[in-house]
């Protein structure tokens, strides 16, 4: 069974950025961002952590969700960007795989709060849940009936999907898939990661010496994948390749990275012998980064140890928040337009190495030397996921 | 792939034995009938619960402190695929073992205990436990956990398309040399609010829209968590064997006439007439769904089902004529879903 490359022929985003793939690299160039308070919802806190909003994205109608509405929006600039025209394809051979937290739960506070109060609602929320899967809902706007599934693997969703998506293309399920990532921000995982003390009252410091935690975010990202001979022969904008991919749960604890970083260490060795690349073949490492305590001592240590003291690492959170199961789609997608323009942006909000990491991550636009690259996700459950790519 | 060891947690019992033994009976014990009061009136439904009966002998009572029921049904079902295997997993095995888990609504009860929390003591007042449980991936947590495995990992959700997912998924990574075995899990728990959404959104089929499967069986709401560990086909001898996994825009009635039997997951909704009607009135289906109720994952318990059929040379559920099944018959497994789609598992043991 094939372990090659598949190529990215489009790619869509939707996030605190702004919206659309290039002018969400210009602004991570740029270095400007503006975390707030949440506007989309109100929350009761002893401490509110800063949320990135995407307040740019516009409703869609139908899409029943605003985490679907930022997929379908994602997913027509990735289209068009691939020049792609679905017609022409046979729908049961193009596949949907979108990784989400919130976009496959039925965690509608309004209807339960009804619920709960024993107020008899109207089944009006089950019924838009039932229709909500967000690969699914994705897959029936555009008239596709080939695999659709959405990932539910926290944090590392995104990542995941794009890794599985690359298997069904390689396993011959499809010819092309859209692939990526979407969630809304919402209460529940905003009152959630505040109950784990794992939110920053200030805007994220990545790997900073200082860091307090992470701000919350929202957003989409849709890559178009196929096979190298599907875009090869419709002449397709080949924009990047996801040449390797590995994941690994750590099994150690439900919510906290193992300290050695067993798992992180198992998936990214797993993606690059997919690749059949080196550590010392990855120009720059675009780093999970949420800014937690925990998690960014495991990944910079792990980072350091596989890939030395000269690893350019960088984390886009500082730009975005944590977009949860949008953020490794939207990671991916920036890892790939950074290569292809030969430049990364700094880590916001970094500027201080912390010692018990030993790796500084970039304080400004940095220059990359080399083709491939890694995006790195880790997430709750202990799942460590890791993609290399590689610019066109 | 091969059908290495099969755990289940159902409403029949734990166990793929007792699971066995229950598919032996006329039908399954409903557990509990409930009337669920909605604003168009009462509506009756039968639940299936499932126990997490004989966890003890897998894990320590410290060590499940903070898993919730359904936590529990997959670290058991998990653990008894692989003692059905006859499997020890080392170290070097673990790593070498993939989980890919598929659920249809994913914890519920979880999701619904932190927004218990928020609503009777305000937003201070969160868990983190109830926050951390309630993901999709929770399961795979507490199952690596409580294994120690260490592969690759995938929860997948598309409703009743969700086992066909990780069924591809495990195939992946073992025909590309990923991982040596997958514990391949499939299951769904039910709650207050998804009972009452059934009972309330049946008032109103409304034409055109995504809804539950239309018949009696969505008033049958199962409950559990089967688990098959699977490995690479090497071709051993007298081994239980998956063969295709596909997915279908036609009805797949060819599969009726090809294999001995079939497992029919069908609705009563579409088309012209029932689908599910239809369907067994050919002859050869069986169904699990007087045993187990309905649930986004059922497709997963008749694999476990069919398997377990050519393992004993018997079919259970058994059929109108004879149950035996001879060496060379062949199971088929269908789900239709509401999307359009036809969702074919064949087995198979040589």
């Amino acid at each position: 069974m094939s372990q090659g490359p598949v190529m990215v022929t489009g790619m869509g985003c939707v996030s605190a950025l702004g919206l659309g793939a290039a002018l969400s690299h210009q602004r991570l160039l740029e270095g400007g961002r503006a975390p707030g308070l949440p506007t989309l919802f109100r929350a009761d806190c002893k401490e509110y952590g800063l949320v990135f909003e995407a307040l740019a994205a516009p409703p869609v109608l139908g899409a029943g969700s605003r985490t679907n509405a930022m997929a379908f929006l994602a997913a027509d600039e990735a289209l068009a960007a691939a020049r792609l025209e679905l017609p022409s394809l046979d729908p049961a051979r193009v596949g949907v795989c979108l990784g989400t937290t919130v976009g496959c739960s039925l965690n509608d506070e309004v209807f339960y709060r009804y619920f709960h109060g024993q107020e008899m609602p109207g089944p009006e929320a089950f019924v838009r849940y039932l229709s909500g899967n967000p690969a699914q809902a994705l897959a029936r706007r555009l008239g596709l009936r080939g695999p659709a599934v959405s990932v539910g693997n926290a944090c590392a969703s995104g990542t995941d999907a794009l890794g599985l998506a690359r298997r069904w293309l390689l396993d011959g399920l499809c010819d092309a898939v859209l692939a990526g990532g979407c969630d809304e921000l919402c209460r529940t995982p905003y009152l959630g990661f505040t109950s784990l003390l794992n939110t920053s009252p200030e805007p994220c410091r990545p790997f900073d010496r200082a860091r307090r935690g992470l701000n919350l975010g929202e957003g989409a990202a849709v890559l178009i994948l196929e096979s190298a001979a599907a875009a090869q022969a419709r002449k397709a904008p080949v924009q990047g390749r996801i040449s390797g991919y590995g994941s690994a749960v750590d099994a150690h604890h439900a919510t906290a990275p193992h300290p050695e970083g067993r798992g992180l260490k198992a998936a990214t060795a797993r993606a690059l012998g997919e690749a059949g690349l080196k550590p010392a073949d990855i120009a720059f490492i675009n780093a999970h980064g949420t800014a937690t305590p925990a998690n960014d001592q495991v990944e910079g240590r792990s980072m350091l140890e596989i890939f030395g003291p000269g690893a350019v690492l960088v984390s886009t959170k500082g730009a975005t928040g944590h977009a949860l199961g949008a953020a490794g789609a939207l990671e991916a997608a920036f890892t790939l337009m950074a290569l292809n323009d030969g430049q990364v942006g700094p880590t916001l909000g970094f500027e201080e190495m912390d010692p018990a990491i030993g790796l500084a991550a970039t304080r400004a636009k940095t220059p990359v030397k080399g083709s491939a690259a890694i995006s790195n996700s880790l997430a709750f459950g202990g799942q460590n996921s890791v993609l290399v790519l590689q610019r066109a | 792939m091969e059908i290495l060891g099969i755990g289940i947690v159902s409403p029949l019992g734990n166990g793929a034995e007792a699971f066995w033994q229950g598919l032996g009976r006329e039908h399954g014990p409903a557990t509990a009938e409930r009337s669920v009061a909605t604003s168009q009136g009462p509506r009756a439904l039968t639940l299936f619960e499932s126990s997490d009966a004989g966890l003890e002998r897998f894990a320590s009572r410290a060590s499940l402190r903070r898993m919730d029921s359904f936590g529990k049904w997959a670290l058991l079902a998990a653990s008894l695929a692989l003692e059905d295997a006859g499997l020890a997993l080392g170290d070097a095995e673990k790593r070498r073992t993939g989980l890919a888990l598929a659920t249809g609504y994913g914890c519920q009860n979880a999701t619904y205990a932190f927004l218990d929390e928020v609503i009777d003591h305000g937003d201070k007042c969160a868990s983190p436990t109830h926050f951390a449980n309630s993901v999709h991936n929770a399961l795979a947590s507490q199952i690596s956990l409580g294994l120690g495995i260490q592969g690759p990992c995938q929860t997948l959700s598309a409703f009743e398309q969700s086992p066909m997912h990780a069924l591809w998924c495990a195939r992946g990574w073992l025909e590309s040399g990923t991982v040596d075995r997958v514990l391949a899990g499939f299951g769904d728990e039910s709650c207050g609010l998804l009972e009452y959404a059934i009972a309330a959104t049946a008032q109103r089929p409304a034409e055109g829209q995504r809804v539950l499967p239309w018949n009696e069986g969505s008033f049958k709401v199962g409950t559990g968590y089967a688990a098959l560990l699977l490995g690479p086909d090497g071709g051993r001898p007298g081994a239980l064997r998956l063969g295709c996994l596909e997915q279908l825009s036609a009805p797949p009635e060819q599969a009726f006439a090809r294999h001995r039997a079939v497992f029919v997951q069908a609705h009563g909704q579409r088309g012209p007439g029932s689908l599910h009607e239809s369907w067994m009135a050919l002859g050869n289906a069986v169904e699990t769904r007087p045993f187990l109720g309905a649930m986004p994952t059922s497709q997963g318990f008749d694999i476990a089902a069919a398997a377990l059929s050519l393992r004993h040379g018997q079919l259970r559920p058994a059929p109108k004529g004879s149950a035996l099944l001879k060496p060379g018959d062949s199971l088929a497994c269908v789900q239709a879903d509401t999307d359009g789609g036809y969702h074919v598992a064949c087995l198979h043991k040589d």
